[in-house]
Formats: C-alpha cells, sequence, structure tokens
C-alpha cells in the first residue's frame, strides 16, 4: 500500500461519481450542484457562527454548562450521521473490497485505503459539521486558553470512530446485500429502525411526557387543612367597591389617555 | 521442474460445524508448470471456482499450501509480490459499472504502479485487439456479456503477468470473441507465460490446453498432459469416464423419445 494506491482509489470514487451524475441527466446536475453551494455556503455559516456563539457565550459559561452543549452537538451530527447512512446504503454504489482482492494491495491497507477514500470524498455530514465543531473548539481555545488545543485531537478521534464504525457496519450490511432476496429486507429493516429511532425524542415527550404531566394534573387528595383553606376562599367576600373602581379605571382606555394629557398640562 | 503454480493437500471446507460441514476442496495437489497452457476441468460444483480464488489470494484455504511463480501464498507479504505478477479473470469479473472500458483499464494500471504513458499505450493496443475501441466511451454497464468478458481479459493482461487465472473465459461469449481470445492466450503461452484456466468448453481446452487436471467432488481425480489424458479417444469421452458420468441418460428419458416419435 502507498500513496500512488490512494491516489487511484480516489481517482476511481471521483470517477464513479462523475459518470453515475452524468446518467443521472442535467436536472440531477443541477441540483446537485445548487446542493454542493448550499453545503459549502452553510458550512461556511456553521463555522462562523459556532465560532462568534462560542466566543461571546458557550466559552463564558461553568464547565458542565460548555459540556451539555458538547452533547447536544454530537447528539445532533449522530442524528444526521444515520440519515445520511440510511440514505447512502439505498443509493450509492458500495466498493466491495472482493473486487480488489486480486491486485497487489495487502488486505488492511485495502480496507484503509477504502475507508480513508470514503471518508473524504462522500460523507456530507462530516462535510457540514467540522467546521462547526472546529468553530466551537476555537472559540474555547481563544476564551480559555491554550490547555483547550486538546478538544482537537478529541474531536478527530470521535469523528475517526464514527466513521470507522459506521464503515464497518456499512461493509457488513452491504454483505448482506449481496443476495437480492437479503437487500430488500435489509433496506426496509435499516429505514424503519432509522424512522423509529429518529422518533425516540417525540415518543419520549409524548408517552412519558405525558404520563408525567398527567400525573402532576391529577387531584391530590385533598387534607383537611387545604379544605378549610379551600372553603375560606369560596366563601370570601367580593372585592370593596374601592378596589373595584381602581380596577375600572386601570382597564378603561379613557383614564388611560387621559393621564398624560393631564401631567403634560401639570408640567406647563 | 520450474513449477508455476504448486498446491499442497490443499483444503477448503465450508460450515460452521462438523455436521454441516462442506468439503468444496479437499487435499488437492496441483502442480502447473511454467509456459504451459493448463486446463482445470470438472462438472459444476465441483471446486474449480473456489480452487482459483485460493489460488488468487481471493479465498483463504482451509489447510494446505499454495506456491504460485515460487512463493508462498500463505506469507502476506510474499503473497503481494505475487500478486504483481499475476493477472486474473474472476468469475464475476470483477468490473465497475459505471466506469468506461478505458478508466477501468487505468485504475486496474493505477493499482499495478504502472507507468502514464505505458498504461495509455497498452490499453490502446488492448481495446484495438479485442474490437472495443469504438466502445471505450461506453460504461460498462451497457456493454455485453461478450463485451464484459473481453474487458475483464484486458484488465487480466494489461500488468503483463507471467501467470493468467481465468475463470471460465468462454461462457457465455460468442464465436467471434471466442476466437479473438483463444489467439490472444496462445500468443502470450508462446512467449513463456503460463495459463491456468477453467472452463466446461471441453472442444475448446482440447484446441488449447497443454495439460489438463480433472476435479470431481472436491478431489483431483487426474492430472497429466492431454495427450497422456485423453489416449486415443476424445477429452471429452475421458471426462465423462472420470467424472462418472452416464453416457446413456439421454436414452432412458422415454417419455422424450416418444414425444419425438
Amino acid at each position: 500500500m502507498n500513496w500512488e494506491h490512494l491516489r487511484a482509489f480516489l481517482w476511481l470514487r471521483s470517477r464513479l461519481s462523475a459518470n453515475k451524475s452524468r446518467r443521472a441527466g442535467s436536472l440531477s446536475n443541477t441540483l446537485s450542484t445548487i446542493f454542493l453551494v448550499l453545503a459549502v455556503i452553510t458550512a461556511i455559516i456553521a463555522f462562523i457562527g459556532s465560532l462568534v456563539l462560542s466566543y461571546n457565550l458557550v466559552a463564558r459559561q461553568s464547565p458542565s454548562v460548555v459540556m451539555y452543549v458538547w452533547d447536544g452537538v454530537v447528539a445532533v451530527f449522530l442524528f444526521f450521521w444515520l440519515a445520511v447512512l440510511s440514505v447512502e446504503l439505498q443509493r450509492s454504489e458500495l466498493l466491495p473490497l472482493e473486487k480488489f482482492l486480486h491486485y497487489p494491495i495487502s488486505v488492511s491497507g485495502l480496507f484503509l485505503i477504502n475507508y480513508v477514500a470514503s471518508v473524504v470524498s462522500e460523507h456530507f455530514a462530516v462535510f457540514l459539521f467540522i467546521p462547526a465543531m472546529l468553530g466551537l473548539s476555537l472559540g474555547l481555545v481563544i476564551v480559555r486558553g491554550v490547555g483547550m488545543l486538546w478538544l482537537f485531537p478529541l474531536l478527530l478521534t470521535f469523528l475517526l470512530m464514527v466513521t470507522a464504525v459506521t464503515y464497518q457496519f456499512r461493509g457488513w450490511l452491504a454483505v448482506l446485500m449481496l443476495n437480492k432476496r437479503h437487500r430488500r429486507t435489509v433496506v426496509t429493516v435499516v429505514t424503519l429502525v432509522s424512522v423509529v429511532l429518529f422518533q425516540l425524542p417525540y415518543l419520549s415527550t409524548r408517552v412519558w411526557g405525558g404520563r408525567r404531566s398527567r400525573r402532576a394534573s391529577e387531584p391530590a387528595a385533598p387534607s383537611p387543612g387545604s379544605r378549610r383553606r379551600a372553603g375560606r376562599t369560596s366563601r370570601s367576600s367580593p372585592p370593596c367597591p374601592a378596589r373595584r373602581r381602581r380596577a375600572r379605571r386601570r382597564s378603561s382606555p379613557r383614564t388611560r389617555s387621559r393621564r398624560p394629557r393631564s401631567g403634560s398640562r401639570a408640567s406647563t | 521442474m520450474n513449477l508455476a503454480i504448486e498446491t499442497r493437500d490443499l483444503t477448503r471446507f465450508f460450515g460452521t460445524s462438523k455436521s454441516d460441514e462442506f468439503r468444496a476442496v479437499d487435499q488437492v495437489n496441483i502442480q502447473v508448470e511454467r509456459g504451459t497452457f493448463y486446463g482445470f476441468l470438472g462438472p459444476n460444483g465441483a471446486g474449480k471456482s473456489t480452487t482459483i480464488k485460493m489460488l488468487t489470494g481471493l479465498l483463504a484455504p482451509s489447510s494446505g499450501e499454495i506456491y504460485v511463480l515460487g512463493l508462498n501464498m500463505s506469507d502476506a507479504k510474499q503473497s503481494l509480490e505475487a500478486k504483481g505478477k499475476i493477472g486474473v479473470l474472476p468469475e464475476d469479473l470483477a468490473l465497475f459499472d459505471n466506469l468506461t472500458a478505458r478508466e477501468q483499464l487505468t485504475f486496474v494500471g493505477r493499482m499495478h504502479l504502472l507507468p502514464r504513458e505505458t498504461i495509455r499505450t497498452r490499453i490502446d493496443e488492448l481495446l484495438s485487439l479485442l474490437g472495443l475501441e469504438k466502445e471505450e466511451k461506453k460504461l460498462t454497464l451497457e456493454y455485453s456479456h461478450g463485451m464484459k468478458k473481453k474487458l475483464a481479459l484486458a484488465s487480466a493482461l494489461l500488468a503483463n503477468p507471467d501467470l493468467l487465472f481465468l475463470d471460465e473465459p468462454f461462457e457465455g461469449v460468442d464465436a467471434v470473441t471466442s476466437r479473438i481470445i483463444r489467439d490472444t492466450l496462445k500468443g502470450y503461452v508462446e512467449r513463456g507465460s503460463t495459463v491456468f484456466l477453467t472452463s466446461h468448453v471441453l472442444d475448446v481446452v482440447e484446441k488449447l490446453c497443454s495439460h489438463v487436471g480433472i476435479i470431481v467432488k472436491g478431489q483431483l481425480v487426474e492430472q497429466a498432459s492431454l495427450d497422456e489424458i485423453r489416449q486415443g479417444s476424445s477429452l471429452e469421452e475421458r471426462f465423462l469416464k472420470k467424472v462418472g458420468a452416464d453416457a446413456e441418460m439421454g436414452h432412458k428419458l422415454s417419455w422424450l423419445e416418444d414425444v419425438a416419435t
């Protein structure tokens, strides 16, 4: 395995995508170009936005708040990642390693090259989230000092971990999908699991949140003291006439408009 | 003896437990001399493709040893060196649907680390020889089966290998393509290279091969020069005898004869 092999793999992927888009037609090409331009703009905005937000707000919060922000970013990233993964499984032409095994390249090298090439050329989620995460980290480094530089290797490790696990998972599914009868089942199950997974936050608020709110709204068994208090309020006398007058004055528009006028006269 | 391929007790079994174990290849000892055209024959499911997959490094053997061009295929370094010296036409052709013929061959050349200029010259020659120059801008998925076979053969030949493994190169190929492939391979062997080929087309094997091996139910039952195997009769007769086929089987379907009469 060497640099020339990696270049050959990147070239292969670029040719495969170019030929696929050539086959797809002009409308599809236009849409992909628009999508790419939007993605680049979004990436730039994400970087600048997260840097500004991090510098002005996040970095000045307590460590626990910073941790929650990172948790949120990671959760959103994983959400997008899974969404992209389920789409890619159905669309993209995966490169099975069997097609390369007879070339003079080791199996581990082949796996590594194919993985690196797939990370560089395919993952839009990485393309969008790396700038945002970098901006967030940079803001923290500027405000909190050089010690925060540790964030960068941690970020890299996290991305490599997620992409490597996904790559292996995709490879496993690709092997399952070699059988055309399994292919449909795999695509259906993956889509179904993704949909259920994405609906989990909603379900949690509807089911568990609903239960909690129902429990809260249920009237508690009244104690003898509270019953007495309730009786008192119900029996309490209506507001006195002076209070009623004050309330009426506050609510009528006339009194509101008169007041400033009288005030201005007094001042003159 | 200068051997291009040598296997010692090569075995491959499939299955997870002893009860459902299936021996696709069982203690096979193949010996192929350099510069020979070796035909590897056998009925369907005999273990030909499994053997060729193990010889080319696509599949690991369960036990046994493989030496290709004197290099031990179980050693990672030697296996890589051997893969640089061989060309393979696999059973599934290993082509990319969304590449043109030129792009496919360029990728193969780059994987073998050939210089750009050499790749370009060889691609021109191969496409011209195999009659694909007019179709070179078409994507492979638009090719017919015969054209795909020719392109896969061109991919195998591009790096100018010392040894060529061909899995069913004549299957589903028309007479013209078959003739082109045969002539190309003859020329290749005449210059001193070795071809290891599996085929069901016994006529072609008889015309091309100097040595033949016959595998039945995962075991090598015969291995010798073509003349020794034929022993005066045709290869087809000898082959049918070796695999234990009943030549009278067709006549046993009496109802079929009734319809014909």
